[in-house]
């Protein structure tokens, strides 16, 4: 979703539905699997009632609102994000003695990206290389210089209203983050494809430690969303959601990892809860907040 | 491997019960549960006298042993092992009463290990 113009990514079921659900189609990301998908239609409906005695003529919507809740069974940059009600950041890898801060310390100044880097490897000067080792996490976008606005490209992580000073506020709330599989002098290869490609010109390097969220704050998270029902036969069920934004703070869920043994390991699921935004659908006009599709399996009866 | 008629005492003898895969996360989760069984006739000097304190030993020895919950994934393929990415981790064990068999004590506890599945598994 591109904050900034407001316009949503764009899910067509009849080109692009049987894609490989562990590699969707660009710009689309896995988020891996969710359970307790549950929709909740909000819209509101109202007879236009004629006569004596009074009957109803038609119905017409008062209002449009639909709800979308989940949890993710994995915590990752973006399962966390989009499960959290608020601005999501990047715990910026700290100098040495820095005062500590709730959402990171001073941050350890960043390196820049040479040229022959690629969405999946950055290329470094070998001094620069030898700040990083396998397993890190990088953050790699440009400088902040005072703007304002929606903030991170290719997804927006923030909006700033007024200018700030911290140089690396851009690294800390940009979802251009990946982990390093490997480094070699010459650069770093990463364990999957930055979301923003090729590093920009003017974007620079940091390592991250962590992620951050806080409860509070005045940022919404939208994002398009698509969620994936497969049939045993084949078949699927699409919910294509072009907006939609977080409604609730973040929240968890326990759940034990052996039904035998309920007070053992549990797995932390990441609760989410969504509202469905409408675009105008251009076939029509109409407004509407979801699209869902159904693709036969092979041979079924329609 | 030798087989035994009857379990050896003072030693734990474990056995490896159900599996189950979860399938639903970025990396396959195995659990497997271990059991772990174990008894005593005490020692001969004591004239066996002295199983339960033998038992409770190794009771102990098992709460010790099986702390912390987790432990470097090492392959085991390699020589010398080769550390992975994962971490094995696993339960509290959930222990039986005692069992009282003649001059034998014996006990068992049960343990739900899980692993991640790595790439090449």
């Amino acid at each position: 979703m591109n904050r900034a113009t407001q316009t949503p990514v764009l899910f067509d079921a009849s080109e692009q539905g049987a894609f490989d659900l562990d590699a969707p189609p660009a710009p689309w990301i896995s988020l891996g699997w969710i359970q307790d998908f549950t929709r909740k239609p909000m819209s509101k409906t109202a007879p236009v009632l004629t006569g004596i005695p009074a009957a109803t003529l038609e119905q017409v919507r008062e209002t449009l609102e639909a709800q979308v809740s989940l949890q993710f069974l994995s915590w990752t940059k973006l399962t966390m994000a989009l499960a959290t009600g608020s601005q999501h950041m990047n715990l910026l890898a700290s100098v040495s003695g820095a005062a500590a801060a709730a959402d990171g310390a001073q941050a350890a100044a960043a390196v820049v990206p040479q040229t022959g880097s690629t969405a999946t490897f950055v290329a470094l000067a070998s001094a620069d290389a030898a700040k990083f080792t396998a397993g890190s996490i990088i953050a790699l976008d440009v400088d902040y210089t005072g703007q304002t606005g929606f903030l991170g490209a290719p997804v927006a992580g923030a909006y700033v209203r007024q200018a700030l000073t911290d140089v690396n506020y851009i690294r800390r709330v940009t979802f251009n983050v990946a982990l390093v599989s490997q480094v070699n002098p010459t650069g770093l290869t990463l364990a999957e494809p930055l979301l923003g490609g090729a590093p920009a010109a003017g974007a620079k390097l940091q390592a991250v430690t962590g992620f951050v969220d806080r409860e509070g704050g005045s940022f919404y998270q939208e994002w398009s969303a698509l969620f994936v029902m497969q049939g045993s036969q084949g078949e699927r069920i699409f919910y294509y959601y072009p907006r939609l934004q977080t409604m609730v703070g973040a929240e968890e869920a326990a759940i034990p990892l052996s039904g035998k043994n309920p007070g053992g390991q549990s797995r932390v699921l990441l609760k989410g809860q969504f509202l469905a935004l409408p675009v105008t659908d251009p076939l029509d006009g109409e407004r509407v907040m979801c699209y869902r599709s159904f693709l036969p399996a092979a041979n079924a009866m329609v | 491997m030798p087989t035994f008629s009857q379990l050896p005492n003072d030693v734990f003898v474990l056995r490896w019960l159900g599996l189950g895969v979860d399938m639903d996360l970025g990396s396959a989760m195995t659990a497997e549960e271990c059991e772990i069984l174990y008894q005593t006739c005490g020692t001969q000097s004591f004239g066996g006298l002295d199983r339960g304190r033998a038992l409770s030993e190794m009771d102990e020895e098992l709460v010790v042993m099986v702390q912390p919950f987790f432990t470097p994934k090492l392959n085991y393929t390699a020589t010398p092992p080769a550390a992975m990415l994962t971490k094995v981790f696993w339960d509290e064990p959930g222990f039986t009463p005692i069992v009282t068999q003649r001059d034998l004590l014996s006990r068992s506890a049960k343990v739900m290990v899980y692993s991640y599945q790595e790439q090449g598994e």
